[in-house]
């Protein structure tokens, strides 16, 4: 099974080419967003077919010429939308864009994010420690005065270095939303995600995408737990729900596995 | 919806006629919207034993809202066991009959379950006149029990059990006169028995009581290791088509269903395996 990425857009010899669809769903609304971004992919290339109940399944034999991203969605098919989002952006084809785009200089490393918010973290301790150490031990007040500032502006670059995306990844995300316009409807997806909004419609509406289906989307929280913290350039993407939208091929009726997404567990860009 | 209408004949035999159903195709969860979208669908069938009464699929309730027929189809009632008819899951068809409003309903002559061990396949009976007697008396069983009329598929069977004392065509022409039931003929069926086990097409179809035709089933297979394979999983195959022309050079059937289980092509080449059927028919 190849996992390794390949970029999915063409570029100029020795310079690194633009994101492709899913690259660009990653910076803006991590793995989850690419995988979405992979679904819709498929169902526009009629590759795979969405039911009302919002069961994804296979359309024919795969084909090829499919991405990484879109094999492993093929590869759990079928499969409720919800739990095929989730499954895709914990997946081996997901990490590993993750590593083509840090490689590219567009994602943070997540060493180094980590690193930045411990130190952030220390940083922030120290001065309050300082300033509570002056208070007690009557040390001189130019300590506390000089912690805070110290604290604050530490904090605040030390925050800003952690951040999921490099600058050069920020501006990509920036350059996107002239092109997340109706007529572009996998780049709707790729910006706002499928819970995402445009002119007060929802990205699911706009693709025709039934309710039921919707239903098995859940949002994802804006500020990521130790995976999550994407950049979120148009509201933060879909991640996925447990339910499973009326499939059923059993006497029983569907069940489907559960699956949890819960505090940012499905990602945002450049997430760790 | 009037479910079926006495001819002339069906009344001198306290037979009912079913009406004209046309060109329809089975309804899946995975292609719902497919099937709500393809062209010229004028009924469609579900698997019985996936839907529950209480909550059918919204798709299937908005097909009922445009008027589409939706004709239950069951796979357990094991008509052909040795053991009585399960009467909750004939109550279960007969409900979703009424929910349905359907004008009848079907299963196959067949048995699924024996000594409390369920095979999960549609299992070929020993065509004897004691088998015979055995599905005839759980048929006229299930018919008491069930609001609307029940049609009967021929199998696909990979073996012929020893000791037959009829061909399939008497055997279910036989069941047809002493049950009143209604026939729902699987050209797909009739043809990988044909490849598999030698079935004589023509012979079979001119056994069987036309008249009491309910519809028909074609349904895509392959061939593996010199086994024909029923699969709805693959594209139609025109020796199937060829089967169904062959039927319908005998009479015009109330109506022919197109069944995908797996697999599923686009939306196109659904289309166009309902053109290719409509095709056949004239």
């Amino acid at each position: 099974m190849a996992t390794q990425w390949t970029p999915t857009s063409a570029g100029s010899a020795g310079s690194t080419p633009e994101p492709g669809l899913e690259e660009q769903g990653f910076l803006v609304g991590g793995p989850g967003r690419a995988a979405e971004v992979a679904v819709v992919s498929l169902v526009e290339a009629s590759a795979a077919r969405i039911s009302r109940g919002g069961l994804v399944s296979a359309v024919g034999r795969p084909r090829a010429g499919t991405s990484p991203l879109g094999s492993a969605v093929l590869r759990r098919l079928p499969m409720s939308l919800g739990d095929v989002i989730i499954a895709t952006a914990s997946s081996a084809e997901a990490q590993s864009l993750r590593q083509y785009l840090v490689g590219s200089g567009l994602v943070t490393p997540p060493g180094r994010r980590q690193g930045m918010r411990t130190a952030r973290r220390l940083l922030i301790a120290a001065a309050v420690a300082t300033v509570v150490a002056t208070i007690v031990l009557e040390l001189p007040f130019w300590l506390a005065l000089g912690a805070v500032p110290v604290g604050v502006v530490g904090a605040i670059v030390l925050g800003r270095a952690g951040r999921p995306l490099t600058a050069r990844g920020r501006d990509v995300v920036k350059r996107l939303k002239p092109l997340a316009v109706s007529p572009n409807r996998i780049a709707l997806v790729a910006y706002y995600g499928l819970l995402g909004k445009v002119e007060r419609h929802h990205v699911w509406e706009v693709l025709g995408i039934g309710p039921a289906a919707a239903t098995t989307l859940r949002r994802r929280s804006n500020r990521g737990g130790s995976n999550g913290g994407a950049s979120c350039g148009g509201g933060c993407g879909s991640c996925s729900s447990s339910s499973c939208g009326g499939s059923g091929s059993d006497s029983g009726g569907s069940s489907c596995g559960g699956s949890s997404c819960g505090g940012g567990g499905c990602g945002g860009g450049g997430g760790d | 919806m009037a479910a079926a209408t006495r001819s002339t004949e069906g009344e001198r035999k306290g037979w009912w006629h079913v009406e004209k159903l046309g060109v329809g195709i089975g309804w899946r969860p995975e292609i719902d919207l497919t099937v709500e979208r393809l062209p010229g669908v004028d009924f469609v069938e579900v698997v019985a034993e996936n839907l529950h009464v209480g909550h059918l699929p919204e798709s299937v309730l908005l097909l009922r809202e445009r008027g589409v027929p939706v004709l239950p189809h069951a796979v357990s009632l094991s008509l052909g066991g040795a053991e009585p008819v399960d009467a909750h899951r004939v109550a279960h068809l007969g409900a979703l009959a009424e929910a349905l409003d359907a004008p009848l309903v079907s299963d196959h002559v067949c048995f699924v379950r024996a000594g409390g061990l369920d095979s999960g396949h549609l299992m070929p009976l020993p065509r004897t006149r004691d088998a015979l007697d055995v599905l005839v008396a759980n048929v006229k069983a299930a018919q008491q029990d069930l609001p609307v009329p029940l049609a009967l598929e021929n199998v696909a069977a990979l073996l012929d059990w020893p000791d037959g004392e009829l061909t399939e065509g008497q055997f279910l022409a036989e069941l047809v006169e002493r049950t009143d039931c209604h026939l729902l003929v699987d050209v797909a069926n009739l043809y990988a028995n044909a490849r598999n086990l030698g079935t004589d097409v023509a012979r079979f179809l001119d056994e069987i009581p036309l008249e009491r035709l309910a519809y028909v089933h074609v349904a895509g297979g392959e061939e593996n290791r010199g086994v024909y394979h029923d699969t709805h999983a693959h594209a139609v195959l025109p020796e199937v088509l060829d089967v169904l022309a062959q039927l319908r050079a005998r009479v015009d059937p109330p109506g022919v269903l197109l069944e995908r289980d797996d697999d599923y092509p686009a939306d196109a080449e659904l289309a166009a395996e309902l053109a290719a059927i409509r095709a056949v028919l004239g």
